[in-house]
Formats: C-alpha cells, sequence, structure tokens
C-alpha cells in the first residue's frame, strides 16, 4: 500500500536535493569560488606592496632627465665628426674670425676606421695655417672648443719672416673622435624624444 | 481564499452542518437522520447520507471547505488516562494502548489518538493526563467517505465527547484555586472533576445530560380529564426543559395540555436520583469528609441553563454550587443545547487535530501529502535561498573583481614603473661606461693656447725659437722647443738659457722639463748656444670641459 507512495517520495526527494544541489553548485559555488581567490589575489597584492613611492617616482624622473641632457650633449658633439664640409666650414670660419690664414687644410683625410660597428671613429683633420703668434693660439683655442670630441694629436709652431712680416707657420693635427652611441641608450631617450 | 469552516455534527438522528465565517457563524442546516444502535449499520446511514449531505453543502454554497466533524458513534471510546511520566509521548502512547486493550473489538480494526491535555501542577507524583479516543476503522472510513463525498474537505474526526471532555478537563487544570469541583454538564454526557491548586484529584464521566433528561420528559403523562396518557414530542420536551428546568409543583409548564410541574417532576426524578448518586459517589471516593465541608462545585455546559438543576445539585450533595450565567450560548437554539456543547468542542483546534480518529490509509495519505507539501516548500525555499545567494555572491564578486582589476592596473602601473626604473639604471650604468670611453679618449688635453701664452711670458729676450712642436705620445702630449739662446752683452757673457728652463720647470703647464743639445750656433751676427727643451705639457681641462665636468660631478651625486 505504502510502497509506491514511498518511492515517488524519495523519488521527489532525491530530485529536489539534485535539483538544489545543481543550483547551488552552478549559480552559488562558482562565485563563492572566485570569490575567494579574488579576496586571495587583493589579500597577497595587500601583502606584498611594491616598494614605489612619489619619491623614488620623481628621483626617477629627475636622473631620466640628467640621462637625456647628457646623452643630447655627446650626440650633440658626436654629429660633428661625421660631416667634413661643416669642419671645413667651421675652420674657415675660425681662421677669418681671428685672423689667420689657412694655407692647407684637410678635413677628413684619415678615417681610421669605416667600420660603422666600432665603438670609436676618428676623422683627422691637417691644417696649415699662418698668422701672427697670438692670432694663432687664439685660433688653436677656439678649434680645440668647437663643439665636438676633439683630440689634438701634434703642433708644430715655426716662426717665419716675409717680406719684413714676421708671422708663425703652424702646422696642427687633430681627431674629431665620434662615439658609437649604445642601441640602449639611443632607443630610450630617442623614445622619449618621440613621446615629447 | 476560503475562510469558512464548515463543522459537521453528527449525532444519534441527525446530522447538523453548522458554518463559520471568521468564527462567526453564519449558517446552519440540520439533516435528519434515523439512529442506528449498531455499529455496521450506523456506519452505512453514515455512507448513505453522504449524498444528502452534499445537497446541503452545495446549497449552503460552501463546497469544498474545509470541515470538522464532531460525531457520537456506537463503537467509539473516549477515556482520560492518567501517568505519572514525564515524557508526553510516552504518556499518549500508554494511554492509547490502555484504550486500545479495553475496546470491545479488536484492536487492529481500530483507530485510537491521544492528546496531553495538561499535568497536575503539584503533589507527591504528578500525573500526565491524556484523553485518548478510539474508533472502528470502518466506521471512521464511512465517516470520511461521507465528508468527501459531500464535497467537503476533512480536516478532522473527533468524537464530541472526546473533544469537550479534553476542553473541560484541560481547563480545569489551569484553574489555581483550592479544592474546587467543576461538572459538565453536556448533552449526552456529563464530566465531574475536583481539582486541587493545578492538580486532578478526581475525574468521572456520567452517561446522563440534558438528552437523558429531555428524554425523559417524553415518556407517557397521565392526566387528569384524559381518557389516554399523552406524550410530549422530543422539542416539545426539549422547551419545557429549557424555561421550566426542575418545574415547581403548581407551575403549569404547558399552557395547550395545562400540564402542571407536578406531573413532570415523577419523569424527571429517577435521571435526577440516578446522577446525584453519581455525584455524591465521586464526592466519597474524591475527598475525605473534612475536605468535602467547604467545596464549591461550578457547573458549566449545557445542562448548567436548565433553570433549578444546579440548584438542586448543591441542595443535594450539601455544598455551594454555582454557573455559568449560560451554558454555551445560553439560548435556545436549532439544535437544543448542543450549540453550546459544540462550542465548547471548537474551543481548542490543536486538539482536534490531535484527536483526529482517520483511517489509517487516510491518515497516511495525508502524512504523505503533508511531507510533499512540506519538501515542496522547502525546496522553493532552499531554491529561493540559493537565487538570493547567488545574487549576492555575484554582486560580491561584481565589487571584488573591480576592486581586483583596480588594484592588479595598479600593480601593473607599478612594474611597469619599475622596469623603467631598471631601465633607467641600465641608460645609466651605460652612459657612465660611454662617458668613461669620452673621457679615456678625449679627456683632458693640454690647452695649446695656455702653452702659447706661457711660454711667450716665461721667454726672455735673448731667447728666439726656431720651432716649436706638441706631439702626443702614449696618452701624453710632449713638447719640444728649439731655439738661440742669445748672449746679452759680451761675447763671453752666459745667456739667459739655465733661467729660462728653471722657469720652464716651475711652470704649472710643464713638467720633466729636460734641456738637450746645447751647442754654439749664430743666426746672423747674433751669436749664442742653439738648445732643444722637451717637457711634457699638463692637461688641464678647457673651462668648457670643467663646466661639464662639474655638472656630471653634481649629476653623479645625486645619483
Amino acid at each position: 500500500m505504502n510502497g509506491p507512495l514511498d518511492r515517488q517520495l524519495i523519488a521527489q526527494i532525491v530530485i529536489i536535493v539534485a535539483v538544489c544541489a545543481g543550483g547551488w553548485m552552478t549559480f552559488v559555488e562558482p562565485n563563492i569560488d572566485e570569490l575567494h581567490r579574488l579576496e586571495a589575489t587583493i589579500a597577497e597584492a595587500s601583502s606584498n606592496p611594491l616598494p614605489m613611492g612619489q619619491e623614488s617616482i620623481e628621483q626617477m624622473a629627475d636622473q631620466f632627465a640628467q640621462v637625456r641632457d647628457r646623452f643630447r650633449r655627446i650626440e650633440v658633439r658626436n654629429e660633428f665628426a661625421g660631416d667634413s664640409t661643416r669642419i671645413y666650414g667651421l675652420i674657415m670660419d675660425l681662421a677669418e674670425e681671428h685672423g689667420v690664414t689657412v694655407q692647407r687644410l684637410d678635413p677628413g683625410s684619415d678615417r681610421r676606421s669605416n667600420d660603422e660597428e666600432a665603438s670609436v671613429r676618428f676623422t683627422t683633420l691637417d691644417m696649415t695655417i699662418e698668422g701672427g703668434y697670438e692670432q694663432v693660439a687664439v685660433f688653436l683655442e677656439a678649434v680645440e672648443e668647437l663643439d665636438g670630441f676633439i683630440r689634438p694629436l701634434t703642433l708644430s709652431i715655426t716662426p717665419r719672416e716675409e717680406d719684413g712680416r714676421s708671422f708663425v707657420e703652424a702646422r696642427f693635427a687633430c681627431q674629431a673622435v665620434r662615439f658609437t652611441l649604445p642601441q640602449e641608450l639611443t632607443a630610450m631617450v630617442g623614445g622619449a624624444d618621440a613621446d615629447s | 481564499m476560503k475562510t469558512k469552516q464548515v463543522v459537521v455534527e453528527l449525532l444519534p438522528g441527525r446530522i447538523d452542518v453548522v458554518v463559520y465565517d471568521g468564527g462567526r457563524r453564519t449558517g446552519f442546516h440540520r439533516l435528519p437522520i434515523t439512529p442506528q444502535s449498531d455499529a455496521g449499520e450506523w456506519a452505512k446511514m453514515v455512507r448513505r447520507s453522504g449524498a444528502s449531505l452534499r445537497s446541503v453543502v452545495e446549497q449552503m454554497g460552501v463546497g469544498g471547505c474545509p470541515a470538522t466533524v464532531l460525531y457520537r458513534s456506537p463503537t467509539q471510546a473516549v477515556d482520560l488516562a492518567d501517568f505519572a511520566v514525564r515524557s508526553a509521548g510516552q504518556a499518549v502512547e500508554a494511554a492509547t494502548l490502555s484504550c486500545a486493550d479495553s475496546l470491545p473489538y479488536s484492536a487492529l480494526s481500530a483507530v485510537c489518538e491521544g492528546a496531553i491535555i495538561g499535568r497536575d501542577a503539584g503533589g507527591p507524583t504528578r500525573q500526565m493526563h491524556v484523553v485518548v479516543a478510539a474508533e472502528r476503522e470502518d466506521i471512521a472510513e464511512a465517516i470520511v467517505q461521507m465528508t468527501e463525498e459531500a464535497g467537503l474537505k476533512l480536516l478532522s474526526s473527533t468524537p464530541l465527547d472526546a473533544a469537550v471532555m479534553a476542553g473541560f478537563i484541560g481547563a480545569a487544570l489551569r484553574e489555581k484555586a483550592a479544592r474546587q469541583g467543576r461538572l459538565y454538564i453536556g448533552e449526552h454526557t456529563s464530566f465531574f472533576v475536583i481539582t486541587n491548586a493545578g492538580s486532578l484529584l478526581f475525574s468521572r464521566r456520567i452517561d446522563l445530560g440534558v438528552a437523558s433528561l429531555a428524554h425523559s420528559l417524553t415518556r407517557p403523562i397521565w392526566v387528569p380529564g384524559h381518557d389516554e396518557s399523552i406524550e410530549l414530542d422530543a422539542a416539545t420536551a426539549r422547551d419545557i426543559l429549557h424555561r421550566h428546568g426542575i418545574p415547581d409543583r403548581d407551575v403549569i409548564v404547558h399552557e395547550p395540555l395545562a400540564l402542571p410541574g407536578a406531573k413532570l417532576i415523577p419523569l424527571l426524578q429517577p435521571v435526577l436520583q440516578r446522577f446525584i448518586v453519581e455525584l455524591r459517589q465521586s464526592l466519597r471516593f474524591g475527598l475525605n469528609e473534612e475536605d468535602r465541608t467547604d467545596l464549591a462545585i461550578h457547573v458549566t455546559g449545557p445542562g448548567s441553563a436548565i433553570p433549578g438543576l444546579v440548584e438542586m445539585i448543591g441542595e443535594e450533595l450539601g455544598v455551594a454550587a454555582s454557573s455559568d450565567a449560560a451554558g454555551g450560548d445560553g439560548q435556545a437554539s436549532p439544535s437544543g443545547f448542543t450549540a453550546g456543547e459544540l462550542a465548547d468542542a471548537l474551543g481548542d483546534q490543536g486538539l482536534l487535530r490531535r484527536l483526529n480518529l482517520l483511517p489509517r490509509e487516510v491518515a497516511w495519505r495525508r502524512r504523505i501529502a503533508r511531507l510533499r507539501r512540506w519538501l515542496w516548500t522547502g525546496a522553493a525555499a532552499a531554491l529561493v535561498v540559493i537565487g538570493v545567494d547567488g545574487l549576492r555572491y555575484h554582486a560580491r564578486v561584481a565589487d571584488v573583481r573591480v576592486e581586483a582589476e583596480a588594484l592588479a592596473s595598479r600593480i601593473c602601473d607599478l612594474e611597469a614603473l619599475q622596469a623603467t626604473g631598471r631601465k633607467l639604471r641600465s641608460a645609466l650604468e651605460t652612459m657612465n661606461e660611454l662617458e668613461g670611453t669620452i673621457a679615456e679618449e678625449v679627456g683632458a688635453a693640454v690647452d695649446h693656447r695656455a702653452c702659447l701664452q706661457e711660454l711667450t711670458r716665461i721667454t726672455p729676450d735673448t731667447i728666439r725659437f726656431t720651432a716649436l712642436a706638441f706631439h702626443r705620445l702614449s696618452g701624453q702630449t710632449m713638447g719640444t722647443v728649439t731655439g738661440y739662446a742669445f748672449q746679452r752683452g759680451s761675447a763671453t757673457a752666459r745667456t739667459d738659457l739655465e733661467a729660462f728652463v728653471q722657469r720652464l720647470r716651475e711652470s704649472p703647464l710643464f713638467e720633466d722639463v729636460v734641456l738637450g743639445n746645447v751647442a754654439v750656433g749664430s743666426i746672423g751676427a747674433l751669436k749664442g748656444q742653439r738648445f732643444e727643451a722637451t717637457f711634457a705639457a699638463v692637461a688641464i681641462p678647457t673651462e668648457k670641459e670643467a663646466k661639464e665636468q662639474i655638472a656630471a660631478a653634481e649629476g653623479g651625486s645625486t645619483r
């Protein structure tokens, strides 16, 4: 008498329990798991903060500005050695400015290294000038102070007299040095320049 | 939603249908039936009444309403059992077993239920009092069949006496007065109890009631002037009993028959005497003589409204007797005094549910249905909780996800910043290396102008240079001066060559000055010494380089 009723009731209980469990596993449990995971992530992130404060950020910005300025100066001075025409023009301008005569000028006849990959490349400037002792001295100083990397090699000065006029003949050889800029710096500062 | 409740009162000779709406009686209908003393016939009669009852139910418009059946059957058993146990379950179980054992029919064919109505408030052995009711299963099935056939939804089926007894004794147990008798005079059955401060001292069921008194008045009466005896019908007998009660001998209780009270007293006397005997014996059993002297009896129930009955009971028993102002509703009603008894029986719906005598199969079906209702209700509640939980967690996850994303973004920014910092440090190192290389290649250099001016300053007039040369050798700039040192004055005088060399050595721009190749020589008429001096020119940074180095040093100090 009661058997079928019992079985029916038990079946309904099983179905309801299954539906409830399924509903819980479908709608609640994933949310609980995700919640625990997110909370654990937040707790972990909160307990291990990255040591980066406002002060260090400003310090980094200052350092970057300094690196950029230093790089810019080197880059500008580096460009000097690459353009013999410009060297020629600058030296002739200086000679005219300081009252000396350029008898001979070789603005880049000796490139010691044509290897673009070399870390240092040299361009030799060889010139012969005539003028007063003081003018020559000032001219030489001006050449050495050109906005480039200049390394004097030899200087020979010989007094001359022609037509009752005393002057000196100076033969001056120096090297314009060009440094290959590291790719790391070029990328960093160049990228920053592009950004700015 | 149906708020109406139907009470079906199934009594010998009639079926009363009373409709209650929100506790207020709104309808009544009486269905006469043939009284049956045989249980089998009674069951058949009840089953047959289903159709008639259906028409009454439809007529009253209460089809499908919940119905409470209160009945009096030939096979019903109602008893009060007392057990000195603490457990209510044990008391009910013991009471039902005891009742089943005492049934005149097989306990296997009986349904039996019990209900706790109270427990003694004090005393050496506090008794648990159980009202137990039993019925033959076929009778219970007949009642269920009748109710279902009538189109009513059966709530409970309870013997009227069981409901009244439970309500009456339960109320008596709640009374805290010392030594008090309480008498319930019902329609067919009366109950007498003696309580003392919430404890039941004695109880007795008396199978006499208003119906017994009314029935006694229907016996033949010999009246002068009438050739034959006269017999009052039941309604007239009830009406006289209700209006005159225990009448005075000279009072005319029935005008058309000029019937004096003296003719009725002999009819009532046997019933009353039996009733008094029952009560007197109860007092003797229940109380000792001293306790009986100050006993008060409170009479309630439909019978308490019979005029003179309460006073007669008090006089006969020699105790103070009082009664309710009116038993039940106190009014004559189509159902006679039963209306008050019905109200007493319906007083506690919980008792009716516990004393519900249903056939086992119906009870089982109901239990299963109830279980199923709980199951589905629980399932619905569980699903609602799951849904609410799901929504709540979903909302929380959304909030936490936003928080986590913000945190992740911040961490990402910080990591990017850290990477930038690492790159910057690396760039700084690279820059330092590059500047080291630059310093190595084009570091401090000889200031040719300064050297030339210094030579001009320290060279005396008597020395004339013929050549001046600087060249780099192993990272150092070496200088060579060749010229003539002319004699000042006489031909034997010494030249200023030594002083010149000394000045060279003292100059901060030159070091390691070495004089060599000094030989006599002349230029034209001027005679002197031809010499050659070598030195190392000191490299000094130019003003521009010095500024750059200072700037670099300041930058380095801030690094």
